[in-house]
């Protein structure tokens, strides 16, 4: 039976299935409904752990980390702002390698000071060593951040699963949440020994040698390569006993399309409906949804992409200087083709703006008539876009 | 899906897991100072004529282990009952303490001591008894301590007392209220159990001749004191009424009959003087009034007997001197005095004092007594073929003891020691050390040196009996500057207490001080500095960054001389100079 | 305070360690370690710690460490200790160890949170009153008017007084403590081991190197400081009963400052400035004791 929820309350229903034994967290909108429940769970016994209520951000991670590292399941949840001032923890904890699973809301990073929905927040954290996965909807928000813990635990690496500010975290979703029985089938309870054994004791993650940190990042590396059939095999397990799942990449009517259109996030739901406009107009477009950036699913992509001539990419993010971060990791991990597609970058729905099915139609159509690749993208606002109609 | 069970060996090779220790890493190569533990002797034990090894003794109470204190006070002087009551303790005068606040009551602990420490007189038996015999003439302190420490040396030794009872001066010279006769008894008891025998009641010279003693004794000692009063030298000194201090003293202590009047003089500023003057408060007298030439400063009476005076209504009549005694029908009646004045020094480093003209008055009394000093029985010691000084005194060598016969050794009073017990006792220790060397035909100088406390005329004979078990270094006094006071808290000495009201005191003999109050003795012990004794009290061991020192389970602390890095914390904060700083000499 | 009993031979912390001759720091970590015993964590943070503690494959310590980031010495302290609470394992006891940088400066805000929340775990502050890690730079624990390699002609603010901030979040226990009076600072290592909650220990770890005195001096710089009433030992219940634990000396500032070269250019006036307030904040601390103020 399905329950209409919130998206930032099926990510705190996950977290309580998850048996999460210890959250620290700091309130930061549009994130704040996620804290606010789990905080009721407790006072009604729901949730088993303890909550810390620090006093930022960065001490919700570092509380975390510390209490990973001890041997216990953790989660925190936060936002734009308090993401970035969470930076320096995130390599912390990637670096010490503990499985801490969070829920960034994505929202615009102040200046100016906004709070709509913008994935340069977590996008921003790329190079922290963290895995990132960005959900369409409630219920995959859901059902991700339960994967995370199992991919998290058997990777030692520490997840992200974002999320879109309002858009995915406020709109109300039947979501389907599964039983604890069922979750517990496929997340067995944690089990990683702590770090600090009384009993033998070591000190960990102290000063090494250029040489030693050298040998620790291609290790890390390696690991990181090793998350992508863990992945894999955690969602098809899901699959089984959950009966949903997700792939790292979701590819729509890809096999033979003219174009495809990119997407990620909550805007891959905007986006096939205009595809499927598109395509009862007679265009030969599809769709791919990229779920995973770390790692991000190089060889997939390829897969997906080899056979198709153009390829549209929509982000809701902007490296200055260069271009929207999907489509340039996109540009890079097409790179080792040997006949690339025409690749053409659109930004839109920075900070929540708007954005139709019929914008996104022009987009696609507009790409279609590029016969060269360009460097720069394409910015599409409402305002242009009505103009140029 | 395989679920992997993640290990602790899963995550070793991930994150840096340190489980090796810094112990292979030999800091000591960085400096080659290193700590050298080095106990040296404090400025009291320097003050003390005996040598007495007061902050180790200190060292041991502050442990509880009182008994043991007493076994270190015991090394060198076998009466600390006796000079924890009558001492000038002069090494309060050198106590560093007082640089801080206020010297420390050594007088009063070793009093504390003696009165409850246990002595332990078969753990101090020497294992041999040596074939040599020695006589020790006379049983005052510099014999008790002859004969003592030669005991403790193995040799028989005789005691030959002229008197009924043992303790010369200690026995008939210091009156019951100030040294009980118990605790002189029990002392010289312990003397006895070490095998002295004691002969009282025997005279040289008359009851038995000095030649028996040469031929049956290979050594003698001679400390026959100095028990003849010096008269005043005025007109009218024959007249009844008349007495003479130590005489005086002799008689009551004897238990004999002696009556004084109403009114009654002592002359002279000494000790015997102020006992005189309290004697004969105590058996009558009504007003009785101290006559003495110089002033307060200048009394040689210890300044607490001279306020134990005042305080029982005793008056001190100073810059006086007697001129003539005054007489009305043949009895004593009035003692004419004339004012001084004082002058230049005199070589007893005393101002000189001089009669101010026409400034004659008189005291009205009917007894005097004459306390200016004592002499020996300069015939008894010209019968004995004894050398004498010019002062009447036996001449003696200074650094051996040993009178112009051979065999013969000489101490105390008799031999013009200063008239003090520990100056007494510090001779009779000196004459023991003297004979044992004569006996062994060992260099008494040579011996002396090695065992001498600073510069001073003392040596500690515990060095001397177990110079390898005895690490101390006797010739480094700690000064004051090298305490590190900022280890202790500022405190108040403890003074002794007095059992009786001064209405009580003169009313009999009963002893009047009662020395520390027991409850008070604890603070006392933890006010002295322990000056160049390492008391264990850990600061070395627990200030050390480097974990350098190690407790070696009995007394002190090695260095680890792998780890040290020289930083001479220990040394510069050792609370009592026991710690300084050496070179290994092992440095890279 | 007696602490004979704990002085036993074991040490948590080994030799051969890289602090400087004479470390002030090192001493104290090593004599909370012999308190604290085995079923302790360490964590520490940026700090001389650092060098102490060793670079891999070694460790220092004969108890797990864990070297954290630096300003969340109290929030790792903090979820390590939430985690023991979720295992059960209350009795093992989580300190965290931060310089004055890390308590004073930058982990302040982290360790007023932790505080507040009163989470389980010892904090101990080893203030040698400048980032002296890093090579004797200025923190806000730096005495007024001190030289330093950022504050050249002496520093313009004055060291907060932390024990007062300290106060204010009403902990279980706070004191002040020294290793120049070892057995003072174990009993309140001790004590503070038999509360729950989080509880603070301000140590002043005299550091030769940065103080620019010789390496002999610092016990006795320690020392000096209690004695001057620079640095009182005391203790805060619950953030209002002060208790002064040991009564100083009351020696003139004088015979600390000029033993130390960072006090080189003090002038007379300098030093009658640094008494006058040496003399108030003792004052004010008496009063405290007796609940005026």
């Amino acid at each position: 039976m399905k329950q209409l929820l919130q998206g930032n309350y099926a990510v705190a229903e996950a977290v309580r299935l998850a048996r999460v034994q210890l959250v620290a967290a700091y309130p930061i909108t549009p994130q704040t409904p996620i804290y606010e429940k789990l905080s009721d769970m407790e006072l009604e016994g729901k949730l088993t752990g303890v909550m810390m209520r620090t006093e930022s951000e960065h001490s919700a991670m570092a509380a975390c980390i510390a209490a990973s590292l001890t041997g216990v399941r953790t989660f925190t949840a936060t936002a734009s702002q308090g993401l970035a001032l969470m930076h320096e923890m995130l390599h912390f904890a990637s670096g010490n390698r503990v499985p801490i699973v969070m829920c960034n809301v994505n929202r615009v990073v102040a200046v100016p000071w906004a709070f709509g929905s913008d994935q340069s927040d977590s996008l921003s954290q790329r190079d922290t060593g963290w895995l990132q996965f960005y959900c369409e909807d409630a219920q995959e928000a859901l059902d991700t951040v339960i994967q995370a813990y199992k991919i998290a635990e058997q990777s030692l690496f520490p997840v992200i699963v974002a999320i879109d500010g309002f858009f995915t975290s406020h709109f109300m979703e039947p979501i389907e949440i599964p039983d604890q029985a069922t979750v517990d089938a496929f997340l067995p309870p944690f089990s990683i020994p702590t770090r600090f054994n009384v009993e033998d004791p070591a000190f960990i993650s102290n000063v090494v040698s250029p040489e030693q940190y050298m040998v620790y990042r291609e290790r890390s590396f390696a690991d990181m390569e090793k998350t992508r059939p863990i992945i894999r095999e955690a969602n098809r397990e899901y699959q089984d006993i959950v009966g949903r799942g997700y792939e790292v990449v979701e590819a729509v009517n890809t096999d033979g399309a003219e174009i495809v259109l990119v997407t990620s996030g909550a805007m891959t739901s905007t986006a096939r409906v205009a595809i499927e406009s598109l395509r009862a107009k007679g265009y030969k477009a599809g769709l791919l949804k990229i779920k995973a950036f770390r790692p991000f699913p190089a060889e997939e992509v390829q897969e997906a992409l080899k056979s198709v001539p153009k390829v549209a990419v929509l982000d809701r993010n902007i490296s200055l200087g260069k271009e929207g971060i999907f489509c340039h990791e996109l540009k890079s991990a097409l790179y080792p083709l040997e006949r690339r597609p025409t690749v053409t970058g659109y930004i839109a729905g920075i900070c929540g703006a708007d954005v139709s099915p019929e914008m996104i139609e022009d987009m696609v159509v507009e790409a279609l008539k590029r016969d060269k690749p360009t460097d720069l993208p394409v910015w599409v606002r409402r305002e242009t876009w009505l103009q140029k109609k | 899906m395989s679920h992997r069970t993640i290990r602790i060996e899963d995550i070793e090779p991930i994150i840096p897991f340190s489980r090796g220790t810094t112990e292979i890493f030999f800091t000591g190569h960085w400096s080659s100072k290193k700590p050298v533990y080095a106990e040296k002797t404090s400025p009291c034990r320097g003050g003390c004529p005996i040598g007495n090894d007061i902050a180790r003794a200190f060292s041991a109470a502050s442990l509880g282990n009182y008994d043991e204190a007493l076994r270190i006070y015991r090394q060198d002087n076998p009466l600390p009952g006796v000079c924890g009551r009558v001492c000038y303790h002069p090494c309060e005068s050198e106590c560093n303490r007082k640089e801080f606040d206020e010297a420390i009551n050594i007088r009063g602990f070793e009093r504390y001591l003696a009165d409850h420490g246990k002595v332990d007189v078969k753990h101090e038996t020497p294992a041999r008894t040596r074939k040599e015999k020695v006589a020790v003439i006379g049983s005052g302190p510099a014999g008790l301590s002859a004969a003592y420490h030669l005991a403790r040396l193995g040799y028989p030794v005789t005691i030959l007392e002229a008197l009924p009872e043992a303790g010369g001066m200690l026995r008939y010279g210091i009156p019951e209220y100030r040294l009980p006769k118990e605790i002189l008894r029990r002392e010289i008891g312990y003397i006895e159990q070490l095998g002295a025998q004691i002969m009282t009641g025997v005279r040289v010279g008359k009851d038995i001749a000095f030649a028996e003693l040469r031929n049956s004794y290979q050594a003698v000692f001679i400390a026959v004191g100095a028990h003849q009063g010096m008269r005043l030298g005025v007109e009218g000194e024959d007249l009844p009424g008349v007495m003479e201090g130590i005489q005086f003293l002799r008689s009551v202590n004897l238990g004999e009959k002696v009556k004084v009047g109403k009114k009654v003089a002592v002359v002279g500023g000494g000790n015997t003087a102020i006992d005189c003057a309290r004697t004969a408060r105590r058996i009558g007298a009504k007003e009785v009034t101290i006559i003495y030439r110089r002033s307060r400063r200048e009394m040689p009476a210890l300044p607490e007997d001279v306020a134990a005076v005042e305080r029982e209504g005793i008056k001190i009549d100073l810059l006086a001197s007697p001129k003539r005694l005054l007489s009305e029908s043949g009895r004593l009646s009035g003692i004419e005095c004339l004012r001084m004045a004082l002058g230049d020094a005199d070589e007893s480093g005393r101002p000189q004092p001089t009669p101010v003209a026409r400034s004659e008055f008189v005291v009205p009394l009917d007894t005097v007594i004459a306390a200016i000093g004592q002499a020996p029985d300069v015939k008894f010691l010209n019968d004995l073929g004894l050398r004498l000084s010019r002062r009447g005194v036996i001449e003696i060598s200074p650094e051996s003891t040993a009178t112009n016969i051979e065999g013969i050794f000489a101490g105390g009073d008799s031999a013009g020691v200063r008239a003090f017990v520990a100056d007494a006792i510090a001779s009779g220790k000196m004459g023991a050390l003297a004979i044992h060397c004569y006996l062994e035909r060992k260099n008494v100088g040579e011996e002396f040196q090695s065992h001498q406390i600073g510069d001073r005329r003392s040596f500690s004979f515990q060095s001397f009996m177990d110079p390898d078990g005895y690490a101390v270094d006797l010739k480094r006094i700690v000064p004051y500057e090298k305490i590190n006071t900022l280890c202790f808290s500022h405190g108040t000495r403890t003074n002794d207490s007095d059992a009786l009201t001064p209405k009580q005191s003169i009313k009999g003999f009963k002893e009047v001080a009662q020395g520390i109050d027991p409850s008070q003795m604890t603070a006392e012990i933890n006010r002295c500095f322990k000056c160049g004794t390492c008391t264990d009290c850990d600061l070395c061991f627990l200030l050390c960054p480097d974990i350098s020192l190690v407790k070696t389970g009995k007394k002190g602390y090695t260095v680890k001389m792998d780890y040290c890095k020289g930083c001479s914390i220990c040394a510069t904060s050792c609370p009592r100079n026991v710690i300084e700083i050496g070179s290994t000499g092992a440095s890279k | 305070m007696a602490t004979k009993e704990i002085e036993t031979e074991k040490e948590y912390m080994r030799s051969g360690h890289m602090g400087c001759p004479g470390c002030g720091l090192a001493s104290t970590i090593r004599l909370v370690m012999k308190v604290l015993g085995k079923n302790t964590i360490v964590v520490m943070i940026p700090s001389c710690v650092g060098p102490i503690s060793a670079n891999y494959p070694n460790s220092v310590f004969e108890v797990p460490c864990f070297h954290s980031a630096f300003e969340i010495a109290a929030p790792t302290a903090a979820g390590i200790a939430n985690a023991l609470k979720v295992q059960g394992r209350d009795d093992i006891i989580p300190v965290a160890f931060a310089g004055d940088g890390g308590t004073f400066d930058i982990g302040l805000q982290s360790l007023s949170g932790a505080a507040d929340r009163d989470d389980n775990f010892i904090y101990i502050c080893l203030d040698n009153e400048a980032y002296m890690n890093t090579g004797i730079q200025s923190s806000s624990s730096t005495p007024q008017n001190v030289w330093t390699m950022t504050t050249p002609g002496g520093r313009q603010g004055k060291k907060k007084k932390f024990m007062q901030i300290i106060a204010a979040h009403r902990m279980p226990y706070a004191a002040t403590a020294s290793f120049g009076h070892p057995h003072d600072l174990m009993a309140k290592v001790k004590r503070a081991k038999e509360i729950k909650g989080t509880r603070f220990i301000h140590t002043l770890t005299p550091c030769p190197t940065g103080w620019r005195m010789s390496e002999d001096l610092s016990a006795k710089s320690a020392m000096l400081a209690v004695e001057t009433k620079i640095f009182p030992l005391y203790e805060i219940i619950d953030g209002t009963e002060y208790r002064i634990t040991h009564e100083p000396q009351g020696l003139p500032v004088s015979e600390y400052t000029k033993m130390q070269g960072r006090y080189r250019h003090f002038t007379d006036e300098d030093v009658a400035r640094l008494q006058r307030q040496v003399d108030e904040d003792w004052e004010h601390l008496v009063a405290q004791t007796k609940g005026i103020c």
